[in-house]
């Protein structure tokens, strides 16, 4: 039995020894875990780093890909097409019958069609003409071409500054060339427009006013349901996160379609 | 009735009622325990108390149960390992060997305390062996919502505040007659033990731990 100093002595001795160690023991716990936590934490936002460091690579060879194939259209399809329209148009001059002629003419209508609708391909897919100034410059030429050779006349409105050091994506580019190509079709085929006022703005947004001075106006969800080229327009937009409206004033019908330079 | 006891029975409520929902208790036959642990604590206790005017040979049989319930929950939780088997055959010895203690050798007007220390001596590597495994070899989770981390903590800080009045109990309570002292000493690591069965209800009854791998 032991003697009560020495009971007194191991009590005091484990009242002091246990909490010591326990306080010890959560201590390390504590620390390790928020060591571990903070690790954790490290190497998530090194694997978030690692993925948009992939995802840029990834874009980047999508790119150059793009690129790589835009050149070889237009290095070997292009100058094929081009020597079919030069035979052809050198053919006609050749022919011996009116039959003859037009068949010949079809072919060189067909290859300039292809001619033009290549060069657009090849524009749309080269990175190289990726950002604003391009897009605004490949608009310009195209409305010019397309109203003078319908004899309408028109407007190009646009503040040059806003174009620098803008990059505006291949598939933004693209998407929204062909619904600018789409609504002068329409223009041309449907409005009656007297005249065609375009205004381009850019910010975080591209935005195109097509105006259609003196034209019909049109109910655009009832010729959405009609015919193909509203819902393609809508689609192409949809695809690009834009948005198209239509308004209809006493002096014009307006089309406005815009769309984020920067996909979300 | 005393804090730790009506924190016993409200771990016990939450208990049934998740059970009755159809919902899964932190640890297997948890339920069935903290009948045994209510039980033991109020009613019976009580009635020993009427019939032999302590409670000690109840209080040796229950820590026993306790331990016994403790070795369970983490054998089942190691029960995958190759040393399982092991420690199956340990705890069986300790089980049997306490039991003959208790009925066959223990002077049931005292404590027996080295069957209490023996118990800890097999349970405190096993949660440390958790902790290690949380810290190490885990991915990492949120530990706040794993009720194996309370019910650890809860036991080591009742086993280390107990730990110098149960290792020298029957000196410091028994015979002493200032044991009043000791005996609320007793009832505040009873505090951080109920409060750890209550906090592993009701972290269990939240979201899983979240795993989220590096």
């Amino acid at each position: 039995m032991l003697t009560d100093e020495e009971t007194i002595y191991n009590i005091i001795l484990a009242a002091f020894i246990m909490p010591v160690l326990l306080a010890g023991l959560l201590i390390w716990f504590f620390i390790s875990f928020q060591k571990k936590k903070f690790q954790n934490e490290n190497d998530r936002k090194d694997a978030q780093l690692r993925e948009q460091a992939l995802m840029i690579e990834r874009h980047q060879a999508i790119e150059h890909e793009r690129t790589r194939i835009a050149s070889e259209m237009h290095d070997d399809l292009g100058s094929g097409l081009t020597t079919i329209r030069y035979l052809s148009d050198k053919a006609l001059l050749q022919a011996k019958d009116t039959e003859e002629a037009e068949q010949i003419q079809r072919i060189a209508d067909h290859s300039n069609t292809l001619v033009r609708n290549m060069s657009e391909i090849i524009w749309a897919m080269n990175s190289r003409f990726d950002d604003a100034e391009n897009l605004a410059g490949y608009l310009r030429r195209y409305a010019s071409e397309y109203l003078e050779e319908h004899s309408i006349p028109f407007s190009f409105e646009i503040d040059e500054e806003q174009l620098e050091n803008v990059n505006v994506r291949g598939e933004v580019r693209r998407n929204l060339f062909l619904v600018f190509k789409e609504v002068l079709h329409n223009t041309v085929k449907y409005s009656g427009a007297a005249e065609v006022f375009i205004h381009l703005q850019i910010d975080d947004h591209v935005t195109i006013k097509v105006s259609e001075i003196g034209a019909r106006g049109f109910d655009p969800i009832a010729s959405e349901e009609k015919g193909n080229g509203l819902y393609n327009i809508k689609k192409r937009m949809d695809a690009i996160q834009g948005r198209i409206s239509y308004e209809k004033t006493a002096e014009a019908m307006q089309i406005i379609f815009s769309a984020p330079i920067h996909l979300s | 009735l005393l804090l730790f006891e009506s924190i016993f029975i409200a771990t016990l409520t939450l208990s049934a009622w998740f059970t009755y929902k159809g919902q899964k208790g932190p640890f297997p036959y948890f339920l069935p325990f903290m009948v045994m642990v209510v039980s033991f604590e109020i009613p019976i206790d009580i009635w020993f108390k009427s019939l032999y005017g302590h409670n000690l040979h109840l209080k040796n049989l229950m820590a026993k149960l306790c331990i016994y319930y403790y070795l369970f929950v983490f054998y089942h939780y190691y029960r995958d390992r190759v040393w399982s088997m092991l420690l199956k055959y340990i705890i069986l010895l300790y089980m049997t060997i306490t039991l003959v203690w208790n009925f066959g050798f223990q002077d049931q007007d005292s404590i027996d305390y080295i069957s209490y220390n023996a118990g800890y001596l097999i349970l405190i590597p096993l949660m440390l062996l958790y902790l290690h495994e949380v810290i190490y070899k885990k991915d990492y989770y949120n530990v706040l919502r794993d009720p194996y981390v309370y019910f650890i903590f809860g036991i080591l800080i009742f086993y280390t505040s107990s730990f110098p009045i149960l290792g020298f109990i029957n000196m410091l309570i028994t015979y002493n007659p200032n044991y009043k002292a000791f005996y609320h000493l007793l009832n505040l690591g009873n505090i951080f033990l109920s409060l750890a069965y209550l906090g592993a209800v009701l972290c269990s009854q939240t979201k899983k731990p979240s795993i989220i791998s590096s």
